[in-house]
């Protein structure tokens, strides 16, 4: 839920990256941390890691600067994608302003993507969010591994709402940017 | 203090109240410092002594903590906790939920009591509380922010700080 601070006139918003384990969520908020010039980006916060998985949230910051006399501010996070976290999810998504959905590309990883999708929508009917309602971009991942589902395929599973989507590779930073500037964007539309 | 159905307003004059609230907060209980945070770690206001602390990540823990803590309340069948309080060796934080939105942690040291600084949290949150029972006031003032140019200037602004990424390689 945006926070608009008019007596310290600053807005503030809550972007959420979501999906199943290890498909890229995390990596994706490395890249922006390398790839966004230094005046808007914060600090990543990466909470309680073990090995490459994320055990509560990373936490990155983005500072759109002033805009008509409002600073505008992006928090952007991660959930743990691991399906014992599920109630840690829940706390992340909780006052959600835009979600970026990072689905994994792989064959192998087509059902779980599935299901995280499900338990999402789950979850945002259980805050009182219904997902038709909240901001979402889908962000098809790891499309430079071999043997990829085909984006036909993806969005006819997981793309029922026909929200936006990108190709992506977030290890080498294709698609990055464009994720995060498409649901600001739409996060911007629907404040 | 206004909630909307995606949005929360904090007018001028609430948050000169808040601010007031905090720095009595703060100055009573000789703590270092007092956080007002909704739920989803957003910093409404602080007071005292920030200038040294990342109070944006601080925010994002503090109401991380804050949900973890209500789902173990969940499990454990409680309605939800109310206060949560993390002792350490220096700086210890007392955190006290209000009207089930909204976070007030007090950061202090060893130069006040435990006790003093719990009482005084929980008098300021019921003021703070009252405060956001009151009639919305800024209703008004969110419609002159976020006018349609507004939401032009700001998607320049996100570009911009991205670096001037375009969205032109979507996938179709």
């Amino acid at each position: 839920m945006a926070l608009v601070n008019v007596g310290a006139r600053e807005i503030h918003c809550k972007i959420v990256y979501y999906g199943t384990g290890q498909s890229g969520k995390t990596t994706n908020l490395v890249r922006l941390h390398q790839d966004v010039p230094e005046p808007s980006r914060g600090d990543l916060l990466s909470i309680a890691t073990e090995g490459e998985r994320t055990l509560f949230f990373d936490f990155l910051p983005l500072d759109l600067g002033m805009v008509e006399g409002f600073q505008v501010r992006f928090h952007l996070y991660t959930v743990p994608g691991q399906p014992q976290y599920e109630r840690t999810r829940v706390t992340v998504l909780s006052g959600v302003d835009g979600i970026v959905f990072v689905a994994d590309s792989q064959r192998d990883r087509f059902r779980d993507n599935v299901v995280s999708l499900l338990e999402m929508r789950q979850v945002l009917e259980a805050l009182g969010r219904p997902l038709e309602r909240v901001p979402l971009v889908l962000q098809y991942n790891k499309r430079d591994l071999p043997g990829v589902v085909p984006v036909p395929i993806l969005n006819a599973r997981l793309n029922p709402y026909r929200a936006e989507y990108y190709e992506a590779v977030a290890t080498s930073g294709r698609g990055v940017l464009e994720t995060l500037r498409a649901i600001g964007k739409l996060v911007i539309a629907q404040l | 203090m206004e909630r909307q159905s995606n949005r929360v307003v904090v007018s001028a004059r609430d948050l000169a109240h808040i601010s007031r609230c905090l720095a009595s907060l703060v100055q009573n209980g000789n703590a270092n410092c007092a956080l007002l945070l909704d739920s989803s770690g957003q910093v409404v206001r602080s007071a005292g002594e920030t200038e040294e602390l990342d109070t944006t990540s601080l925010g994002a823990l503090l109401a991380g903590n804050f949900g973890s803590a209500r789902e173990i309340a969940r499990l454990l069948k409680e309605r939800s906790f109310t206060a949560l309080f993390q002792q350490g060796e220096q700086a210890s934080v007392y955190t006290h939920l209000v009207n089930d939105r909204w976070l007030l942690s007090v950061v202090f040291d060893r130069r006040t009591q435990v006790g003093l600084v719990k009482s005084l949290t929980h008098r300021s949150a019921a003021e703070i509380e009252k405060l956001l029972r009151k009639a919305p006031a800024g209703a008004r003032a969110m419609e002159a922010v976020v006018s349609p140019e507004w939401r032009i200037a700001a998607d320049q602004a996100l570009t911009q700080a991205l670096g001037g990424a375009d969205s032109s390689l979507r996938s179709e």
